[in-house]
Protein backbone atom coordinates (compact mmCIF):
# COMPACT_ATOMS: atom_id res chain seq x y z
CA UNK A 1 0.00 0.00 0.00
CA UNK A 2 1.71 3.19 -1.50
CA UNK A 3 1.01 6.57 0.64
CA UNK A 4 2.47 9.98 -0.05
CA UNK A 5 1.24 12.52 1.71
CA UNK A 6 -2.15 10.87 1.20
CA UNK A 7 -1.81 13.21 -2.35
CA UNK A 8 -1.33 10.69 -4.86
CA UNK A 9 -4.84 8.76 -4.08
CA UNK A 10 -8.06 10.06 -5.04
CA UNK A 11 -10.65 11.70 -3.31
CA UNK A 12 -12.89 8.47 -3.02
CA UNK A 13 -10.07 5.95 -2.71
CA UNK A 14 -8.32 8.47 0.06
CA UNK A 15 -11.62 8.30 2.15
CA UNK A 16 -11.86 4.60 1.87
CA UNK A 17 -8.25 3.79 2.99
CA UNK A 18 -8.68 6.13 6.04
CA UNK A 19 -12.03 4.63 7.04
CA UNK A 20 -10.31 1.13 6.39
CA UNK A 21 -7.12 2.23 8.84
CA UNK A 22 -9.47 3.74 11.52
CA UNK A 23 -11.42 0.65 11.63
CA UNK A 24 -8.35 -1.12 11.80
CA UNK A 25 -6.80 0.59 14.79
CA UNK A 26 -9.94 0.51 16.66
CA UNK A 27 -9.88 -3.05 16.59
CA UNK A 28 -6.34 -3.25 17.80
CA UNK A 29 -3.70 -2.83 14.73
CA UNK A 30 -1.52 0.20 16.22
CA UNK A 31 0.52 0.32 12.68
CA UNK A 32 -2.89 1.71 11.15
CA UNK A 33 -2.47 4.96 12.95
CA UNK A 34 0.19 5.87 11.08
CA UNK A 35 -1.53 5.07 7.97
CA UNK A 36 -4.98 7.25 8.76
CA UNK A 37 -2.24 9.78 9.44
CA UNK A 38 -0.81 9.84 6.09
CA UNK A 39 -4.55 9.74 4.66
CA UNK A 40 -6.44 12.48 6.18
CA UNK A 41 -3.63 14.86 7.94
CA UNK A 42 -2.74 16.93 4.72
CA UNK A 43 -6.18 17.72 4.11
CA UNK A 44 -6.68 18.68 8.20
CA UNK A 45 -3.48 20.54 7.99
CA UNK A 46 -5.08 22.74 4.70
CA UNK A 47 -7.87 23.27 6.45
CA UNK A 48 -6.95 24.20 9.91
CA UNK A 49 -3.75 26.49 8.08
CA UNK A 50 -6.11 28.54 5.80
CA UNK A 51 -8.73 28.97 9.02
CA UNK A 52 -6.21 30.23 11.39
CA UNK A 53 -3.37 31.28 9.11
CA UNK A 54 -0.68 29.65 11.31
CA UNK A 55 1.25 26.85 10.27
CA UNK A 56 2.19 26.70 14.60
CA UNK A 57 -1.54 26.75 15.11
CA UNK A 58 -2.50 24.16 12.49
CA UNK A 59 -0.11 21.98 13.79
CA UNK A 60 -1.38 22.11 16.86
CA UNK A 61 -4.83 22.20 15.77
CA UNK A 62 -3.84 18.52 13.75
CA UNK A 63 -2.19 17.03 16.49
CA UNK A 64 -5.02 17.37 19.04
CA UNK A 65 -7.51 16.53 16.70
CA UNK A 66 -5.45 12.95 16.37
CA UNK A 67 -5.40 12.50 20.33
CA UNK A 68 -8.85 12.36 20.31
CA UNK A 69 -9.62 10.35 17.45
CA UNK A 70 -6.88 8.49 19.39
CA UNK A 71 -8.56 8.55 23.03
CA UNK A 72 -12.22 7.70 21.00
CA UNK A 73 -10.69 5.07 19.38
CA UNK A 74 -12.70 2.26 21.71
CA UNK A 75 -15.96 4.23 20.90
CA UNK A 76 -15.33 4.43 17.42
CA UNK A 77 -18.87 2.85 15.50
CA UNK A 78 -17.87 0.21 12.95
CA UNK A 79 -18.39 1.28 9.52
CA UNK A 80 -18.58 5.13 10.65
CA UNK A 81 -16.99 7.93 8.45
CA UNK A 82 -13.48 8.85 9.91
CA UNK A 83 -13.56 12.06 7.66
CA UNK A 84 -16.52 14.31 8.40
CA UNK A 85 -15.49 13.79 12.32
CA UNK A 86 -11.97 14.66 11.91
CA UNK A 87 -12.82 17.50 10.27
CA UNK A 88 -15.64 18.87 12.63
CA UNK A 89 -13.19 18.35 15.79
CA UNK A 90 -10.74 20.35 13.26
CA UNK A 91 -13.25 22.68 13.16
CA UNK A 92 -14.14 22.96 16.91
CA UNK A 93 -10.68 23.19 17.67
CA UNK A 94 -9.96 26.52 15.32
CA UNK A 95 -12.83 27.99 16.67
CA UNK A 96 -11.39 27.43 19.94
CA UNK A 97 -8.01 28.70 19.22
CA UNK A 98 -8.87 31.94 17.54
CA UNK A 99 -11.44 32.77 20.73
CA UNK A 100 -8.34 31.85 22.76
CA UNK A 101 -5.33 33.56 21.25
CA UNK A 102 -7.02 35.91 18.95
CA UNK A 103 -6.32 36.83 15.50
CA UNK A 104 -3.66 39.06 15.95
CA UNK A 105 -1.59 36.66 18.09
CA UNK A 106 -1.74 34.07 14.98
CA UNK A 107 -1.31 36.86 12.13
CA UNK A 108 2.05 37.12 14.66
CA UNK A 109 3.44 33.66 13.29
CA UNK A 110 1.97 33.36 9.08
CA UNK A 111 2.45 31.00 7.38
CA UNK A 112 5.33 30.84 5.21
CA UNK A 113 5.18 32.42 1.22
CA UNK A 114 7.08 28.94 -0.01
CA UNK A 115 3.98 26.53 1.90
CA UNK A 116 3.19 26.28 -1.39
CA UNK A 117 5.46 26.19 -4.60
CA UNK A 118 4.80 28.30 -7.38
CA UNK A 119 3.09 26.75 -10.39
CA UNK A 120 3.61 29.46 -13.01
CA UNK A 121 7.14 30.63 -13.86
CA UNK A 122 6.22 34.30 -15.83
CA UNK A 123 6.65 36.88 -13.28
CA UNK A 124 3.71 38.53 -14.75
CA UNK A 125 1.58 35.93 -15.01
CA UNK A 126 2.48 34.94 -11.35
CA UNK A 127 2.54 38.29 -10.12
CA UNK A 128 -1.68 38.21 -11.78
CA UNK A 129 -2.18 34.79 -9.99
CA UNK A 130 -1.01 36.03 -6.88
CA UNK A 131 -3.13 38.97 -7.33
CA UNK A 132 -6.28 36.87 -8.08
CA UNK A 133 -6.02 34.66 -5.49
CA UNK A 134 -5.59 37.39 -2.95
CA UNK A 135 -8.96 38.82 -4.32
CA UNK A 136 -10.75 35.75 -4.15
CA UNK A 137 -9.32 35.03 -0.17
CA UNK A 138 -10.52 38.73 0.67
CA UNK A 139 -14.05 37.51 -0.91
CA UNK A 140 -14.26 34.41 1.01
CA UNK A 141 -13.30 36.25 4.36
CA UNK A 142 -16.49 39.02 3.50
CA UNK A 143 -19.13 36.10 3.34
CA UNK A 144 -20.74 35.06 6.35
CA UNK A 145 -19.24 33.05 8.39
CA UNK A 146 -21.90 30.37 8.03
CA UNK A 147 -21.85 30.85 3.83
CA UNK A 148 -17.55 30.19 3.88
CA UNK A 149 -17.54 27.29 5.95
CA UNK A 150 -19.94 25.77 3.80
CA UNK A 151 -18.39 26.59 0.23
CA UNK A 152 -14.95 25.84 1.45
CA UNK A 153 -15.98 22.29 2.97
CA UNK A 154 -17.47 21.65 -0.48
CA UNK A 155 -15.91 23.27 -3.32
CA UNK A 156 -11.91 23.64 -1.57
CA UNK A 157 -12.06 20.20 0.65
CA UNK A 158 -13.79 18.08 -1.73
CA UNK A 159 -15.92 16.99 0.43
CA UNK A 160 -19.58 15.60 -0.33
CA UNK A 161 -23.00 17.72 0.53
CA UNK A 162 -24.12 14.63 3.54
CA UNK A 163 -20.10 15.14 4.58
CA UNK A 164 -20.36 18.80 4.89
CA UNK A 165 -23.72 18.47 6.62
CA UNK A 166 -22.37 16.48 9.27
CA UNK A 167 -18.94 18.42 9.87
CA UNK A 168 -21.25 21.69 10.38
CA UNK A 169 -24.17 20.01 12.22
CA UNK A 170 -26.79 21.05 9.86
CA UNK A 171 -29.15 19.36 7.20
CA UNK A 172 -28.05 18.70 3.52
CA UNK A 173 -30.94 21.18 2.09
CA UNK A 174 -28.90 23.87 4.15
CA UNK A 175 -25.36 23.34 3.06
CA UNK A 176 -26.60 23.41 -0.20
CA UNK A 177 -28.50 26.64 0.33
CA UNK A 178 -25.06 28.28 1.97
CA UNK A 179 -22.67 27.04 -0.71
CA UNK A 180 -25.39 28.71 -3.00
CA UNK A 181 -25.78 31.57 -1.48
CA UNK A 182 -20.93 31.31 -1.14
CA UNK A 183 -20.98 31.14 -4.94
CA UNK A 184 -23.43 33.70 -5.91
CA UNK A 185 -21.79 36.55 -3.36
CA UNK A 186 -18.05 35.62 -5.23
CA UNK A 187 -19.49 35.60 -8.56
CA UNK A 188 -21.01 39.19 -7.76
CA UNK A 189 -17.85 40.32 -6.11
CA UNK A 190 -15.88 39.20 -9.08
CA UNK A 191 -17.96 41.05 -11.72
CA UNK A 192 -17.94 43.85 -9.43
CA UNK A 193 -13.55 43.99 -9.11
CA UNK A 194 -13.55 43.52 -13.02
CA UNK A 195 -16.14 46.14 -13.44
CA UNK A 196 -13.15 49.18 -12.48
CA UNK A 197 -11.38 50.44 -9.52
CA UNK A 198 -13.98 53.05 -8.94
CA UNK A 199 -16.40 49.92 -8.47
CA UNK A 200 -14.30 48.24 -6.10
CA UNK A 201 -13.54 51.01 -4.15
CA UNK A 202 -17.45 51.28 -3.03
CA UNK A 203 -17.24 47.71 -2.53
CA UNK A 204 -17.28 47.74 0.95
CA UNK A 205 -16.81 50.44 3.59
CA UNK A 206 -14.49 49.01 5.59
CA UNK A 207 -11.33 47.38 3.25
CA UNK A 208 -9.31 45.05 4.27
CA UNK A 209 -5.66 45.47 4.82
CA UNK A 210 -4.75 43.89 2.17
CA UNK A 211 -6.83 46.03 0.02
CA UNK A 212 -5.08 49.13 1.74
CA UNK A 213 -1.89 47.93 0.88
CA UNK A 214 -2.32 47.45 -2.84
CA UNK B 1 0.94 22.75 2.20
CA UNK B 2 1.60 19.46 3.87
CA UNK B 3 2.33 18.84 7.59
CA UNK B 4 6.22 18.78 8.49
CA UNK B 5 7.27 15.17 9.35
CA UNK B 6 7.98 16.04 12.80
CA UNK B 7 4.41 16.56 13.53
CA UNK B 8 3.44 12.57 12.55
CA UNK B 9 6.27 11.35 14.93
CA UNK B 10 4.99 13.71 17.67
CA UNK B 11 1.69 12.78 17.78
CA UNK B 12 2.41 8.83 17.16
CA UNK B 13 4.52 9.34 20.31
CA UNK B 14 1.74 11.18 22.18
CA UNK B 15 -0.45 8.42 20.98
CA UNK B 16 2.09 5.85 22.09
CA UNK B 17 2.63 7.66 25.33
CA UNK B 18 -1.10 7.34 26.05
CA UNK B 19 -2.70 3.86 25.51
CA UNK B 20 -6.28 3.46 24.67
CA UNK B 21 -7.39 0.17 24.81
CA UNK B 22 -8.70 -1.58 21.41
CA UNK B 23 -12.38 -1.52 20.51
CA UNK B 24 -12.61 -5.13 20.86
CA UNK B 25 -10.94 -5.27 24.32
CA UNK B 26 -14.30 -4.13 26.17
CA UNK B 27 -17.58 -5.90 26.55
CA UNK B 28 -20.82 -4.64 25.13
CA UNK B 29 -23.49 -5.68 26.96
CA UNK B 30 -26.26 -4.55 24.81
CA UNK B 31 -29.09 -6.18 27.20
CA UNK B 32 -27.63 -4.75 30.34
CA UNK B 33 -27.02 -1.24 29.12
CA UNK B 34 -30.41 -1.17 28.49
CA UNK B 35 -31.54 -3.57 31.28
CA UNK B 36 -30.16 -1.55 34.17
CA UNK B 37 -30.85 1.73 33.32
CA UNK B 38 -35.12 0.44 33.41
CA UNK B 39 -34.12 -1.48 36.67
CA UNK B 40 -32.84 1.80 38.11
CA UNK B 41 -35.86 3.93 37.02
CA UNK B 42 -38.28 1.36 38.66
CA UNK B 43 -36.20 1.07 41.73
CA UNK B 44 -35.87 5.02 42.05
CA UNK B 45 -39.71 5.54 41.36
CA UNK B 46 -40.31 3.53 44.27
CA UNK B 47 -38.03 5.42 46.06
CA UNK B 48 -39.36 8.86 45.36
CA UNK B 49 -42.83 7.66 46.29
CA UNK B 50 -42.07 6.15 49.75
CA UNK B 51 -40.08 9.54 50.46
CA UNK B 52 -42.47 11.33 49.62
CA UNK B 53 -45.10 9.86 51.52
CA UNK B 54 -42.77 9.05 54.49
CA UNK B 55 -41.99 13.03 55.08
CA UNK B 56 -45.59 14.20 54.45
CA UNK B 57 -48.07 11.41 55.97
CA UNK B 58 -45.54 9.03 57.94
CA UNK B 59 -44.59 5.18 57.37
CA UNK B 60 -47.70 3.37 56.91
CA UNK B 61 -48.43 5.85 53.91
CA UNK B 62 -45.15 5.28 52.84
CA UNK B 63 -45.49 1.79 52.79
CA UNK B 64 -48.85 2.03 51.09
CA UNK B 65 -47.61 4.02 48.59
CA UNK B 66 -45.17 2.36 47.10
CA UNK B 67 -47.46 -0.61 47.26
CA UNK B 68 -49.13 0.97 44.77
CA UNK B 69 -47.01 2.49 42.69
CA UNK B 70 -45.40 -0.91 42.24
CA UNK B 71 -48.30 -2.47 42.01
CA UNK B 72 -49.14 0.25 38.48
CA UNK B 73 -46.15 -1.28 37.03
CA UNK B 74 -46.08 -4.54 37.55
CA UNK B 75 -50.41 -4.39 36.64
CA UNK B 76 -49.27 -2.02 33.54
CA UNK B 77 -51.86 -0.08 35.11
CA UNK B 78 -52.05 3.43 35.83
CA UNK B 79 -53.81 5.53 38.84
CA UNK B 80 -57.20 5.79 38.79
CA UNK B 81 -57.80 8.09 41.62
CA UNK B 82 -60.50 10.18 39.88
CA UNK B 83 -59.12 9.17 36.44
CA UNK B 84 -60.69 7.51 33.91
CA UNK B 85 -58.66 4.38 33.00
CA UNK B 86 -58.34 5.19 29.57
CA UNK B 87 -57.19 8.63 30.00
CA UNK B 88 -54.89 7.15 32.36
CA UNK B 89 -53.45 4.35 29.87
CA UNK B 90 -53.69 7.11 26.82
CA UNK B 91 -51.97 9.90 29.09
CA UNK B 92 -49.11 7.27 29.91
CA UNK B 93 -48.80 5.63 26.12
CA UNK B 94 -48.88 8.75 24.41
CA UNK B 95 -45.82 9.90 26.95
CA UNK B 96 -44.07 6.83 26.47
CA UNK B 97 -44.29 7.33 22.73
CA UNK B 98 -43.13 10.82 22.69
CA UNK B 99 -40.44 9.91 25.14
CA UNK B 100 -39.26 6.84 22.58
CA UNK B 101 -39.65 9.49 19.49
CA UNK B 102 -37.15 12.10 21.32
CA UNK B 103 -34.72 9.68 22.47
CA UNK B 104 -34.91 7.92 18.74
CA UNK B 105 -34.14 11.76 17.14
CA UNK B 106 -31.50 13.06 19.99
CA UNK B 107 -29.28 9.65 20.17
CA UNK B 108 -26.48 10.20 16.92
CA UNK B 109 -27.17 8.06 13.49
CA UNK B 110 -25.92 4.49 13.60
CA UNK B 111 -22.61 5.01 11.48
CA UNK B 112 -21.54 7.98 12.40
CA UNK B 113 -19.61 9.17 15.12
CA UNK B 114 -21.20 12.80 15.31
CA UNK B 115 -24.56 13.44 17.10
CA UNK B 116 -27.57 14.87 14.81
CA UNK B 117 -28.07 18.28 13.21
CA UNK B 118 -28.13 20.77 15.33
CA UNK B 119 -32.25 21.77 14.40
CA UNK B 120 -32.94 18.29 15.17
CA UNK B 121 -31.78 18.55 18.62
CA UNK B 122 -33.32 21.95 19.16
CA UNK B 123 -36.74 20.53 17.89
CA UNK B 124 -36.18 18.15 20.42
CA UNK B 125 -35.47 20.20 23.18
CA UNK B 126 -38.00 22.91 22.55
CA UNK B 127 -40.86 20.83 21.06
CA UNK B 128 -40.66 17.50 23.99
CA UNK B 129 -41.45 19.65 27.12
CA UNK B 130 -44.47 21.25 25.26
CA UNK B 131 -45.56 18.18 23.73
CA UNK B 132 -46.27 16.38 26.99
CA UNK B 133 -47.51 19.45 28.46
CA UNK B 134 -50.32 19.79 25.73
CA UNK B 135 -50.78 15.44 25.52
CA UNK B 136 -51.74 16.22 29.30
CA UNK B 137 -53.61 18.71 28.99
CA UNK B 138 -55.60 17.83 25.87
CA UNK B 139 -56.95 14.53 27.91
CA UNK B 140 -57.75 16.14 31.32
CA UNK B 141 -60.24 18.32 29.63
CA UNK B 142 -62.21 14.75 29.18
CA UNK B 143 -62.78 14.55 32.92
CA UNK B 144 -62.98 16.56 36.10
CA UNK B 145 -59.66 16.06 38.34
CA UNK B 146 -60.46 14.33 41.78
CA UNK B 147 -58.41 17.02 43.93
CA UNK B 148 -56.32 20.22 43.39
CA UNK B 149 -52.78 20.14 43.74
CA UNK B 150 -49.77 21.75 42.46
CA UNK B 151 -47.02 19.80 41.91
CA UNK B 152 -44.25 19.85 43.49
CA UNK B 153 -44.43 15.50 44.42
CA UNK B 154 -45.03 15.38 40.47
CA UNK B 155 -41.50 17.51 39.85
CA UNK B 156 -39.89 15.51 42.51
CA UNK B 157 -40.80 11.98 41.25
CA UNK B 158 -39.65 13.40 37.70
CA UNK B 159 -36.42 14.46 38.93
CA UNK B 160 -35.41 11.79 40.81
CA UNK B 161 -36.52 9.01 37.84
CA UNK B 162 -35.19 10.88 35.56
CA UNK B 163 -30.94 9.99 36.13
CA UNK B 164 -30.98 7.05 35.07
CA UNK B 165 -32.45 7.21 31.71
CA UNK B 166 -29.88 10.33 31.17
CA UNK B 167 -27.20 8.01 31.89
CA UNK B 168 -28.46 5.71 29.55
CA UNK B 169 -28.60 8.47 26.82
CA UNK B 170 -25.52 9.31 27.88
CA UNK B 171 -23.53 6.17 27.63
CA UNK B 172 -25.46 5.67 24.19
CA UNK B 173 -24.06 9.19 22.65
CA UNK B 174 -20.74 9.32 21.49
CA UNK B 175 -19.55 10.96 24.33
CA UNK B 176 -17.88 13.78 22.23
CA UNK B 177 -19.25 16.26 20.74
CA UNK B 178 -17.02 19.13 18.23
CA UNK B 179 -19.78 20.86 16.98
CA UNK B 180 -22.82 21.85 19.94
CA UNK B 181 -22.22 19.90 23.04
CA UNK B 182 -24.48 22.16 25.13
CA UNK B 183 -27.15 21.78 22.77
CA UNK B 184 -26.59 17.73 22.46
CA UNK B 185 -26.62 17.65 25.87
CA UNK B 186 -29.90 19.70 26.67
CA UNK B 187 -31.89 17.44 24.15
CA UNK B 188 -30.64 14.21 25.69
CA UNK B 189 -31.83 16.28 29.15
CA UNK B 190 -34.65 16.31 27.32
CA UNK B 191 -35.82 13.24 26.82
CA UNK B 192 -34.13 11.58 30.08
CA UNK B 193 -36.82 14.35 31.27
CA UNK B 194 -39.34 12.79 28.87
CA UNK B 195 -39.28 8.95 30.05
CA UNK B 196 -39.15 10.91 34.00
CA UNK B 197 -42.59 12.16 32.90
CA UNK B 198 -43.60 8.84 32.09
CA UNK B 199 -43.25 8.15 35.85
CA UNK B 200 -45.04 11.12 37.33
CA UNK B 201 -48.02 10.17 34.64
CA UNK B 202 -48.67 6.44 36.00
CA UNK B 203 -49.10 7.90 39.34
CA UNK B 204 -50.21 10.92 38.76
CA UNK B 205 -54.32 11.39 37.96
CA UNK B 206 -54.05 15.46 37.61
CA UNK B 207 -54.38 16.89 34.38
CA UNK B 208 -55.24 20.51 35.18
CA UNK B 209 -53.30 23.38 33.15
CA UNK B 210 -51.63 24.74 36.05
CA UNK B 211 -50.84 21.56 37.87
CA UNK B 212 -49.80 20.11 34.70
CA UNK B 213 -47.33 22.99 33.72
CA UNK B 214 -45.61 23.18 37.08
CA UNK B 215 -45.41 19.59 37.94
CA UNK B 216 -45.18 18.00 34.25
CA UNK B 217 -43.67 20.61 31.80
CA UNK B 218 -40.89 22.45 34.26
CA UNK B 219 -38.82 19.86 35.29
CA UNK B 220 -38.80 18.88 31.50
CA UNK B 221 -37.37 22.35 31.61
CA UNK B 222 -35.48 21.72 34.29
CA UNK B 223 -34.02 18.71 32.88
CA UNK B 224 -33.09 20.77 29.71
CA UNK B 225 -30.88 22.96 31.75
CA UNK B 226 -29.51 20.30 33.56
CA UNK B 227 -28.21 18.11 30.49
CA UNK B 228 -27.08 21.33 28.62
CA UNK B 229 -24.40 22.39 31.94
CA UNK B 230 -23.57 18.57 31.71
CA UNK B 231 -22.84 18.72 27.95
CA UNK B 232 -21.08 22.00 27.77
CA UNK B 233 -18.74 20.23 30.22
CA UNK B 234 -18.46 16.24 29.50
CA UNK B 235 -18.85 16.37 25.93
CA UNK B 236 -16.95 19.04 24.53
CA UNK B 237 -13.35 19.05 23.34
CA UNK B 238 -10.38 19.20 25.91
CA UNK B 239 -6.62 20.02 25.47
CA UNK B 240 -5.46 16.43 25.55
CA UNK B 241 -1.78 16.16 27.12
CA UNK B 242 1.18 15.81 24.06
CA UNK B 243 3.26 13.97 26.27
CA UNK B 244 2.93 10.72 27.91
CA UNK B 245 0.75 10.21 30.98
CA UNK B 246 2.82 9.09 34.24
CA UNK B 247 0.05 7.91 36.78
CA UNK B 248 0.91 7.37 40.04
Amino acid sequence: MVIRGGVEVGEAGLRTLADEAMERYADGDVEAFSTLYDAIAPRLFRFAARRLRSSSAAEDVVQQTFLHIHAARDRFVRGASVLPWAYAIVRRLAIDTVRRLGREDLRASPMGDGAEPPVVAAPDELLHVRRSEAALRDDLLRLPASQREAFELLKVEGLSVAECAEVLGITRGMVKVRAHRATVALRSAQLLREGGPTRRASDGPHPTKREAST
Amino acid sequence: MIPPESLKRSILEAARGQPVPARTARLSPTGAAAALPILATVVAYAVAVGAWDLVTGGAGRAVRGVASALGFLVGFGTATAGRPAHAGAAIVAGTVALAAAGTWLVLPRRRSMLSPARGRLLAVVLALPVLVGVWHVLWGSTYVDPFVRTGWKCIFMTMATAPWPFLAVFRASRRIDPRHPGLTGAALGSAAGAWGAVMAAIWCPLSVGSHVLVGHVLPLVLWVGLGAAVGSRMFRLRRLPTGPVRHP
